[in-house]
């Protein structure tokens, strides 16, 4: 509602109220990377909308646009055609939701702490105040002391797990996740899943998410968009009901796996 | 540990071999302390002449001081106007390389014409050698800041001063550290020959007075002060690395990762 009426209301606190309203819609998303030899069409009229609190997934093939799906919605990239709507409003979403790029970006000179207050230093919020609520989630999610570690003491694992805590504490309630969880082995990664799916859970953000994984898709999301190959279009929109915690061994899993890879087999 | 320990051992039995070899070789031979004096001699005049070679060495480290100040100013500076206007870069780039095409001592003599026997034809000849190092060290660093640590920044809304102090900064500090530990070194090489070419101080001129003197174990005992002020020098750069950049890896894993590729 109220989609037209020009307020410039915070929005943040329309989504909290206003539960029918998606926190984040693109709309016939149109992007071509301009190449030497002209223009690379890479995403084709993308639609999609998450609701707030909702979890979507996008699954494609590699290199069909994902990565740059991702960009526009956090405002890095501008579309040739088509907006980005936060909670109803069309706006440059730069700044106002958080991205986490598929590459490792943890700072190597900063310590597991500093790295994940970074949202906060940006933000210019109270360091003090970030870092004991980093402690927090530290102690939450089963980094207890290695506050003080550098990344490179760290797991691969526990490195993810301290990229995703630092996209946590972004004080944004859509974060965008471009396979956060592509880079580890299968035990690490099941292990990772469920974690995951818990904090999301706990803190109550809407996600955006990016694999390659179809059972990670199907454990994970309440919407899974599958995408063509490059230039992307959405060639199937699955809903997904079922309970959590999923099991992956559940037939309502193992089903909808088979529905997503047809989809995908459909168009590649 | 023991292993290197073992190295440094080799190194000194080395040192201590060459040194005999010296002292034996001379005296057998008969040589003149004006051509060669032996190591034992170098070392007495070293402590004899100590508050000279202190005095003079001061005078040195002043304008290695000044001079890689300056350096690390205009080359961080020229970095910096490379990285943040291209063009600036690119029509820099081609002086700041033919400069060192040049070698600096060959124009310290015009220095020297343009600005006296004082202390700042030697500030700039090693203001001039320690320029370079730093300057493309530097813009290498700010080059390798990758784009997706970048994208991850600007997404927070950060504007390019934060994504400087946040990334920029602490990414291209080693690459500055490692321009400085050269630079360093060239700079005193560099503060030297501005003093042989003319001045009344530092360890440069107390070389070519001796040296025209004949005291040649004064020429040595100033070029042992300049090896020691050379290698305090690197220790000092290096050690300020070492403490600056403690959040790497450390050496010995280094040492281990590159052994076994
Ligand atoms: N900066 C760029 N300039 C030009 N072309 C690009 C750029 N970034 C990506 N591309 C091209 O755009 C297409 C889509 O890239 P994108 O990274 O969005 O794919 P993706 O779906 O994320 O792939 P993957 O699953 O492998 O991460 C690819 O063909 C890629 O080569
Ligand atoms: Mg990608």
């Amino acid at each position: 509602m109220s989609r037209g009426v020009g307020t410039t209301s915070c929005p943040r606190a329309a989504s909290a109220v206003e539960q029918d309203v998606p926190a984040l819609e693109l709309r016939g998303i149109a992007f071509a990377y301009p190449l030497l030899a002209g223009l690379l069409p890479v995403l084709a009229g993308v639609s999609l909308a998450v609701p707030p609190g909702g979890w979507a997934t996008l699954i494609g093939p590699s290199g069909c646009g994902k990565t740059t799906l991702l960009k526009v919605a956090a405002g890095l990239l501008r579309p040739a055609e088509g907006e980005v709507l936060l909670a109803g409003q069309p706006v440059d979403p730069l700044g106002k939701v958080t991205y986490m790029p598929q590459a490792d970006t943890l700072l190597p000179w900063r310590d597991a702490l500093g790295n994940a207050i970074l949202a906060a230093e940006v933000d210019g919020r109270s360091r003090a105040a970030a870092r004991a609520a980093a402690r927090d989630l530290f102690h939450r999610f089963g980094l207890a002391g290695f506050e003080g570690a550098y990344p490179h003491e760290l797991s691969g694992g526990m490195r993810q797990r301290l990229a995703l805590i630092r996209t946590f504490m972004s004080h944004r309630d859509v974060l965008l996740l471009d396979e956060p969880l592509g880079a580890l082995d299968a035990l690490t990664r099941a292990a990772l899943q469920e974690w995951l799916a818990e904090v999301w859970e706990a803190l109550g953000k809407t996600v955006l998410f990016v694999t390659h994984d179809v059972e990670e898709a199907a454990l994970l999301s309440d919407r899974i968009y599958v995408l063509s190959p490059r230039p992307a279009r959405v060639v199937a929109e699955l809903p997904v009901d079922l309970p959590r915690p999923r099991d992956r061994t559940s037939g309502e899993v193992v089903g909808l796996k088979a529905q997503v890879l047809t989809h995908l087999e459909s168009d590649g | 540990m023991g292993k290197r320990i073992a190295e440094l051992a080799g190194s000194a039995v080395l040192l201590a071999l060459v040194l005999i070899l010296w002292e034996v070789g001379v005296r057998v031979a008969g040589v003149p302390p004006y051509i060669l004096p032996p190591p034992t001699r170098i070392l007495v005049t070293f402590f004899a002449d100590l508050p000279l070679l202190l005095s003079h060495a001061a005078a040195t480290m002043a304008e290695v001081a000044l001079g890689l100040a300056l350096g690390v100013v205009a080359g961080v500076g020229v970095a910096l106007a490379g990285f943040y206007l291209p063009p600036v870069g690119r029509a820099l780039y081609p002086f700041i390389v033919a400069s060192q095409m040049v070698p600096v001592f060959a124009i310290a003599p015009l220095l020297v014409l343009w600005f006296g026997y004082g202390i700042w034809p030697k500030v700039i000849v090693a203001a001039l050698i320690a320029f370079f190092p730093i300057a493309v060290n530097v813009m290498d660093g700010l080059r390798a800041v990758g784009g997706d640590l970048v994208d991850l920044l600007r997404s927070l809304g950060a504007r390019e001063r934060q994504v400087f102090l946040l990334v920029r900064l602490p990414a291209s500090l080693p690459f500055l550290l490692s321009g400085l530990k050269v630079g360093a070194t060239l700079a005193l090489a560099g503060a030297i020959i501005g003093e042989w070419i003319g001045g009344r101080r530092g360890l440069g001129y107390l070389m070519i007075q001796a040296n025209a003197l004949l005291r040649v174990d004064r020429v040595f005992a100033a070029i042992l002060a300049l090896t020691l002020l050379g290698v305090g020098l690197f220790s000092g750069v290096a050690l300020a690395e070492r403490w600056l950049l403690r959040w790497r890896p450390g050496i010995a894993e280094r040492y281990t990762h590159r052994r076994w590729r």
